[in-house]
């Protein structure tokens, strides 16, 4: 699949180097604004994931989701405030502590933990989605195409780990009546 | 509102009574099973972050989110198992513990845990809203219908607790130009 990918992105960086930049629209500015701010609360709550658990894999997981949420971060507050789009406001980095320490009535399981950071990703990608749809700029859809591919490939690392562990919630099989037995 | 409402469920009502019963399809089968299996993940966080924080407001709006949650994982479970849909693994309750021992690393502030209930009542409405679009049967748009009508309710007096205590987060004001100055 990278062939592909590179191979759109260069079709697109063509396009990006002869376009007069139009300013953003109000749905782009809006995309990246709810994004920034979904962004930056992913990252505290996967912070306090890793100060829960102490299973190695989950917690190197976990440190990868936070790695890369950062990056991401900073590179659109970057782009943001190059547009002179206001920051919404975000939620601070969390400090470190011990997992054994944290209180049952708190404390998610690492069953609940993983299945959290699924849904993270769902709500993740949802957003870039959307965003690719509504850009009009080609430079902004470059962006987020970026920061999918990024989830797709961590979604698919991530994946492996949750079914590997028994964690993966499947819904039920679908099986056709009459269909042949394989 | 309500009366709008009642007057829909009425209506809405005297078809389902008519209609000969079809088995669910996919659609609305993958619809109940992912909305059963968010809702009980979504009600054990809730649980913790009541857990997590010492302020009245905050601590009796979470209960408020968990008793509906609740609620609707009981009218859904019981749904789900009349039709003979499997259910998902659902996680367990959490038990009750003190606000003030949870480890800075973990504890969530009060603005977190309002902004992550608002975002996960945000996700309800979505998988309602995508839900009734799909589902054929009367009897199965009604039940998404009044479990995202609950979901609206709640977080409109959610948001106007967390506009008091500044924990609203809004985007950017949309300044049209030239638009006439008229004043307010």
């Amino acid at each position: 699949m990278p062939d592909v990918g590179k191979a759109l992105k260069n079709i697109i960086q063509s396009f990006v180097d002869e376009e007069p930049k139009s300013p953003l629209h109000v749905g782009e500015v809006m995309s990246c604004w709810s994004y920034l701010s979904e962004l930056a609360d992913e990252q505290v709550h996967s912070e306090a994931g890793i100060n829960s658990t102490t299973d190695p894999e989950l917690r190197k997981a976990f440190h990868e989701a936070v790695k890369m949420f950062k990056s991401q971060k900073e590179r659109i507050i970057a782009f943001m405030l190059s547009e002179g789009v206001p920051i919404p406001p975000l939620s601070e980095s969390k400090p470190q502590s011990n997992p054994s320490d944290v209180p049952l009535g708190v404390k998610l399981t690492d069953d609940e933990l993983a299945n959290s950071l699924n849904i993270k990703m769902v709500i993740l990608i949802t957003y870039c989605a959307n965003a690719i749809i509504q850009s009009a700029r080609n430079d902004v859809t470059l962006i987020w195409m970026e920061y999918l591919q990024e989830y797709m490939t961590f979604g698919a690392t991530l994946k492996e780990l949750v079914k590997r562990r028994g964690w993966l919630k499947v819904p039920p099989y679908y099986y056709a009546p009459g269909a042949p037995i394989k | 509102m309500p009366d709008l409402l009642q007057a829909l469920k009425s209506v809405v009502q005297s078809f389902v009574k008519d209609e000969n019963k079809t088995p669910l399809h996919i659609g609305e089968a993958m619809g109940c099973w992912i909305f059963l299996a968010l809702v009980g993940e979504t009600q054990v966080q809730t649980e913790a972050g009541i857990n997590s924080t010492t302020d009245p407001e905050l601590r009796k709006a979470l209960q408020e989110a968990v008793n509906l949650f609740k609620s609707e994982k009981e009218r859904i479970s019981a749904f789900m198992r009349s039709e003979g849909i499997p259910l998902p693994p659902l996680s367990e309750s959490k038990p009750i513990s003190e606000p003030n021992s949870v480890p800075l690393g973990v504890k969530l502030t009060d603005n977190e845990l309002a902004n992550s209930l608002k975002k996960k009542i945000s996700m309800a409405i979505t998988s309602c809203s995508e839900t009734a679009s799909r589902s054929l049967r009367s009897d199965v748009s009604l039940m998404w219908a009044e479990f995202l009508q609950e979901h609206i309710t709640f977080l409109i007096t959610f948001k106007s607790l967390m506009r008091k205590r500044g924990w609203l987060k809004v985007p950017p004001p949309y300044h049209p130009t030239g638009l006439p100055q008229i004043e307010k």
